[in-house]
């Protein structure tokens, strides 16, 4: 018993903890907010700041930090809303966004990822949009509502797959709808999509594998229609 | 195109990848607007929050909870500054427990109003609820028996001096909550209808005039108190209306 309770103790880590160890969490700590500082500070790709950093010089009065990061986002929000709303409507809500952004900016916390800040307010605010028009939201195929995308993407005909895909996509049901435009259209990863939508990440995950799945069958569904004509 | 990890981990077909992927890339199907033009459209817009209510609603949440519960503090203290002739004998423990029910359902209907847009959006069907919460909130105060009447001041308002002293209190409690539902409102950040704003405010209203007010009859409480929130959210909801419609002539 003895010997066991030795081995035990060896292996615990003292109560006490001592100077050493105090040291090694400081400057476990240091560490971490160094690496976060550097990977807040990183240029992007493009050579410019990091978003959370022109956010942090826009607190700060910065006009042009606001500029770049419409030009940053403003793409990427009618991106991922076109195929809920039109690229009308789409490009409105990222105004919107950014007015919204604006009003908000002393909200934002340093540190904290901006992607998912902006995205969950263009989010909200497609949502209200929807309310405001009441649209339903629509789990099976409404041939009717197909027929008004086809006429609102006439444009888009020519490019056949390009329009069948966005036909797709806006057929699905919201709650799945926004989980590949975020997913997809906007290339944010799980846990981005689950906190712009207030889910777990297994359910973005889930809803995802979901929407996948029904978009597949969308797209199959002429084909199989064409074979079955035939 | 199967090489992407977000289509690795779902196990999906290449296919649908390429599909989605072609989407994805392909340019929007609206005219291409220059970004410059977009965002001079933006600042236009933005000339616009140059003004009170724009510095209101842009300060950080924490801060514009703390100018609504002050403005909650404001009506409710009106109405503690004139105390009501009977507070030696209301029973403690009601009043308590009344005017805590009243905080937690202005709490309620804050924590959606002052939501940032930032944060998930909670269902609708919540606000209603807050909303309803702050409308029965006098009417269940009316309903339950009269805390006491042991006191002279507590046996007005009853017969025929009913309505000119329920519209009495309605002015009073209306008009001490008006201002805080407006501030309220004004620390929106979305264009909304100014409803649950003036049902707050009105709450705060009947707040105040539960602390000034010593009738206890039920059917003056019914007539003059209750329907302070409703007549404070309707004067809300009107003068955003005209607001809103204001802004857009």
């Amino acid at each position: 018993v003895n010997a066991t309770i030795e081995n035990l103790s060896a292996h615990r880590p003292p109560l006490f903890c001592g100077p050493t160890l105090w040291h090694s969490v400081r400057s476990m700590t240091s560490l971490a907010k160094a690496n976060s500082s550097a990977t807040r500070a990183a240029p992007t790709a493009d050579g410019g700041l990091a978003d959370e950093l022109l956010m942090e010089a826009y607190q700060k009065g910065d006009q042009n930090a606001f500029r770049t990061l419409f030009a940053r986002y403003s793409p990427l929000i009618q991106r991922a809303l076109t195929s809920s709303v039109g690229p009308e409507v789409a490009r409105d809500l990222a105004q919107q966004t950014f007015l919204q952004l604006h009003r908000a900016r002393n909200d934002f916390q340093s540190g904290r990822p901006l992607r998912p800040w902006v995205l969950t307010i263009a989010y909200n605010l497609k949502r209200d949009h929807l309310r405001f028009k009441k649209r339903r939201v629509e789990t099976e195929i409404d041939p009717e509502r197909h027929g008004v995308a086809a006429t609102q993407t006439q444009a888009m005909e020519q490019e056949g797959e390009i329009a069948r895909v966005r036909q797709a996509v806006s057929r699905l049901p919201d709650s799945l709808k926004d989980v590949v435009e975020l997913h997809w259209f906007a290339e944010m990863p799980f846990g981005e999509v689950a906190r712009v939508l207030g889910i777990s990440q297994s359910a973005a995950k889930v809803r995802a594998h979901r929407a996948y799945k029904r978009l597949r069958e969308l797209l199959d569904e002429p084909a199989t229609a064409k074979s079955g004509a035939a | 195109m199967m090489s992407d990890p977000r289509f690795e981990e779902l196990e999906l077909d290449s296919s649908l990848t390429q599909l989605l992927t072609t989407a994805r890339d392909a340019p929007p199907d609206a005219p291409k607007i220059d970004t410059d033009r977009l965002f001079a459209q933006l600042e236009t817009s933005l000339e616009k929050e140059r003004s009170v209510a724009g510095w209101l609603r842009s300060r950080a949440t924490r801060v514009r909870w703390a100018f609504a519960l002050l403005a909650i503090f404001v009506s409710a203290g009106l109405g503690l500054a004139t105390l009501r002739p009977d507070a030696s004998v209301y029973p403690l423990w009601r009043l308590g427990l009344e005017l805590a029910t009243a905080t937690l359902a202005m709490l309620f209907g804050l924590s959606f109003f002052l939501r940032p847009i930032h944060r998930p959006r909670l269902p609708v069907a919540l606000t209603i609820v807050s909303g309803a919460l702050l409308v029965i909130l006098g009417l269940v105060q009316g309903a339950l028996p009269a805390a006491h009447l042991a006191h002279t001041a507590s046996l007005a308002g009853a017969g025929d001096d009913l309505v000119a002293r329920a519209i009495g209190c309605l002015l009073f409690g209306a008009i001490i909550g008006l201002p805080a539902g407006l501030l309220i409102y004004g620390l929106d950040r979305r264009p909304r209808i100014g409803l649950l704003a003036g049902l707050i405010g009105g709450a705060a209203g009947l707040v105040g005039l539960h602390l000034h007010c010593p009738i206890t009859h039920s059917a003056h409480l019914l007539a003059g108190h209750a329907p302070v929130p409703i007549v404070a959210g309707a004067v809300a909801f009107l003068i955003s209306a005209a607001m809103r419609r204001f802004r857009h002539t």
